[in-house]
């Protein structure tokens, strides 16, 4: 049995879990490749115009893949950490997913983790039992799974960053903020981590903010946020802003046109940033962005602090 | 005394006013919602917000100006980022430089002592007798509101004289957010509501009969939807509203904690397009546009404000329901840059379409005309 994982949303997450788990249970597993014009386009095309890019590109990978295995797996992913949502569109995923390709709805595989069942192997075993795959053995595999979460986005990192020797970078360090799909699909972003990589910028992610920052940042808003994105990009702040070693020299924030949740997080975390006197740097991506406008706007915004850091 | 202010929402600051006085404050009601107010909000409003959030900050910039302490507004748990609005609100008011109190309201069901300590700190007659006789007063407002605007769109679309049952709902509303004893209340009502009836209307007509579904604030608030339900009415179509403001309070204040399963029909409509819930009113489209397609009504108008998540994710479904049940649907998407004239032409367009196909007896309310004639 062949099953198709999309590299897109929150593959960037849980792409090691969800890879070993079907490679485990004796299934062959197909990962689409990372995101290119044409599994973008056909996904465009495919989707309701209103919908943010990062959805349209997961449509595009669920096509690339149609063809190829027995079952697409498609992340239902309501909440994945108690009393915080991804998104509402990630609630209905699978719904988008039927409507926009219904070529594919007999083989949509679907994972669901709600607020009952907030472990991903669990729900992963119970997808399983629909196969017909006892998943009896893989229970005792649960925490070994549970290390790999964000180790996609992770390595990601790594190998952008150990490209060049550590002599290589300058001093200069950005706190990258964003939702996960945005930052590692090199191209909904334009490759910005590469252009930040080769401009020997150091940068930071919410996914390598260390376990003892998370929860922080965000419980130290006036309410309880619902987001897990938006939660974790607070802790990132919070951590960032208050290293003692390394200080980092400014902000990037990048988001999908038109993002529900990051109109408000955007905004709220510009507040907080421009309080510390830190740059802050907002980019916006849509179908029709152009790579020669992001570089330039990144570019000189890389000068602002490298001009900021020779001053001080 | 306290002067208290909150946002607008269609016809609600009539029970509200009644509310806050009863409890002891002073409301202050922003002015209408104008051009000016929409400026206000998108100034200082982040770009992507949605377009509620930005009314709403000019609303609360317009009362302050007139001289409003304490803003009161709705809170919620998601995942619909209205949650989230009063905590940024606050944020970008007091980062303007307004100096101004503001109480953000959490639903009963998920924060019960938190809600009554807040009203204890505010309010300074907050005995549950004072409470109770001020929630009995501002219902017996906002249900004689919603009957009447019930009332108003069958009646609107075969009135004889053009414009009467618009002039005499504006009357209503006024004589009733002046009325304070709930004697007078009653008295209003029963007026009024014999007026309407008593409206001379054409006989023999069958109107189209639209759904009118979406986002509750662009369906609730005439001066964002460009007052589609009169421009409807008089383009001689019935509309049927399905949000109301007693319903909403009614099922997701009160429901929501006596009655759980009390969307259970909803779900089941919206079942074959939509599985689960999705924040706001995005199931809710889905089923009540199927209720429409099942229930041979002639047409469906979705309205949402742009960016807004639930409403995309329906909007989404709304094709396939509408091939699947031969129902046609226009979705009309709000922002501060929508322009009347555009609005007009494409309702003028849909129902230029409705008439059409009803001519050619392919229109959803055909069967019951057949069977009439």
């Amino acid at each position: 049995m062949k099953i198709g994982i999309p590299r897109a949303l929150l593959y960037f997450w849980y792409g090691h879990i969800w890879e070993q788990f079907w490679l485990t249970s004796g299934c062959e597993v197909k990962i689409s490749p990372p995101t290119n014009h044409q599994i973008m386009n056909a996904g465009i095309e495919s989707a309701l115009n209103e919908l943010c890019l990062p959805i349209k590109i997961f449509l595009g990978h669920v096509i690339n893949l149609a063809n190829q295995v027995d079952w697409i797996m498609i992340p239902h992913l309501i909440q994945v950490q108690k009393d915080a949502f991804i998104c509402p569109k990630f609630m209905g995923l699978p719904d988008i997913v039927s409507l926009a390709v219904p070529s594919v709805r007999g083989k949509l595989l679907l994972v669901r983790v709600d607020p009952h069942h907030l472990n991903m192997v669990d729900c992963l075993c119970e997808s399983a039992k629909q196969l017909g795959i006892a998943p009896g053995r893989l229970g005792n595999l649960k925490d070994s799974f549970s290390k790999m979460v964000y180790q996609p986005a992770l390595e990601m990192i790594h190998n952008y960053q150990s490209s060049g020797s550590p002599m290589n970078f300058s001093k200069l360090r950005i706190g990258l903020l964003g939702h996960p799909y945005c930052l590692y699909d090199a191209c909904l972003n334009l490759d910005l981590l590469q252009i930040l990589a080769r401009e020997r910028v150091y940068f930071y992610t919410p996914e390598m903010v260390p376990i003892e920052y998370q929860g922080i940042g965000s419980g130290k808003l006036p309410k309880k946020l619902f987001w897990t994105t938006g939660k974790m990009q607070f802790d990132a702040l919070e951590w960032l802003l208050n290293r003692s070693e390394n200080p980092v020299d400014g902000f990037i924030h990048i988001a999908p046109f038109a993002c529900g949740p990051e109109a408000i997080i955007s905004d709220m975390i510009g507040r907080r940033i421009q309080k510390r006197n830190k740059p802050f740097l907002m980019l916006n991506y849509e179908e029709q962005s152009g790579e020669a406008g992001i570089i330039t706007r990144l570019e000189a915004f890389v000068d602002l602090i490298k001009y900021q850091h020779i001053a001080c | 005394m306290l002067k208290v202010t909150f946002p607008h929402i269609g016809n609600s600051y009539i029970p509200f006013r009644s509310l806050l006085t009863e409890l002891g404050m002073e409301p202050i009601i922003p002015p209408p919602i104008s051009q000016h107010t929409i400026e206000l909000g998108t100034k200082l409003a982040p770009e992507f917000a949605c377009f509620p959030l930005k009314i709403n900050l000019g609303n609360y910039i317009e009362a302050i100006e007139a001289g409003a302490e304490l803003i009161l507004m709705a809170g919620g748990i998601g995942p619909c980022r209205f949650g989230y609005y009063g905590e940024q609100q606050r944020e970008i008011l007091a980062d303007a430089g307004y100096s101004v109190d503001f109480l953000v309201l959490e639903a009963p069901k998920t924060h019960p002592f938190e809600l009554w300590e807040k009203i204890k700190h505010y309010f300074p007659q907050h005995r549950l007798s004072n409470l109770s006789r001020a929630i009995h007063l501002a219902w017996l407002k906002a249900v004689a509101l919603d009957r009447f605007d019930r009332m108003a769109n069958q009646i609107r679309a075969i009135e004889i004289v053009s414009g009467s049952t618009t002039r005499l709902q504006k009357d209503f509303y006024q004589q009733l957010d002046q009325a304070y004893l709930i004697k007078d209340i009653q008295s209003v009502i029963n007026h009024y509501h014999k007026e309407l009836k008593s409206l001379p209307l054409k006989q023999g007509v069958l109107p189209l009969k639209i759904v009118l579904v979406g986002e509750i604030y662009m369906v609730l608030e005439p001066s964002v939807n460009f007052e589609i339900e009169r421009v409807l009415g008089e383009m001689g179509v019935m509309v049927e509203r399905t949000i109301y403001f007693t319903d909403w309070v009614r099922d997701h204040l009160l429901f929501s904690i006596i009655h759980p399963s009390w969307n259970r029909n909803l779900k089941l409509m919206a079942r074959p397009y939509l599985h689960n819930f999705i924040g706001g009113h995005g199931l809710e489209t889905v089923a009540l546009t199927v209720h429409a397609g099942v229930n041979h009504y002639d047409g469906v108008i979705e309205l949402a404000p742009f960016t807004c998540m639930p409403e995309i994710i329906a909007m989404q479904a709304l094709p396939a329901i509408s091939r699947d049940l031969g129902i046609p649907v226009l979705n009309i998407i709000i922002d501060e840059h929508s322009g009347e004239a555009g609005i007009l032409t494409r309702l003028e367009a849909f129902i230029d379409i409705l008439q059409y196909q009803r001519k050619r007896g392919i229109g959803g309310n055909n069967l019951e005309a057949v069977s009439r004639h």
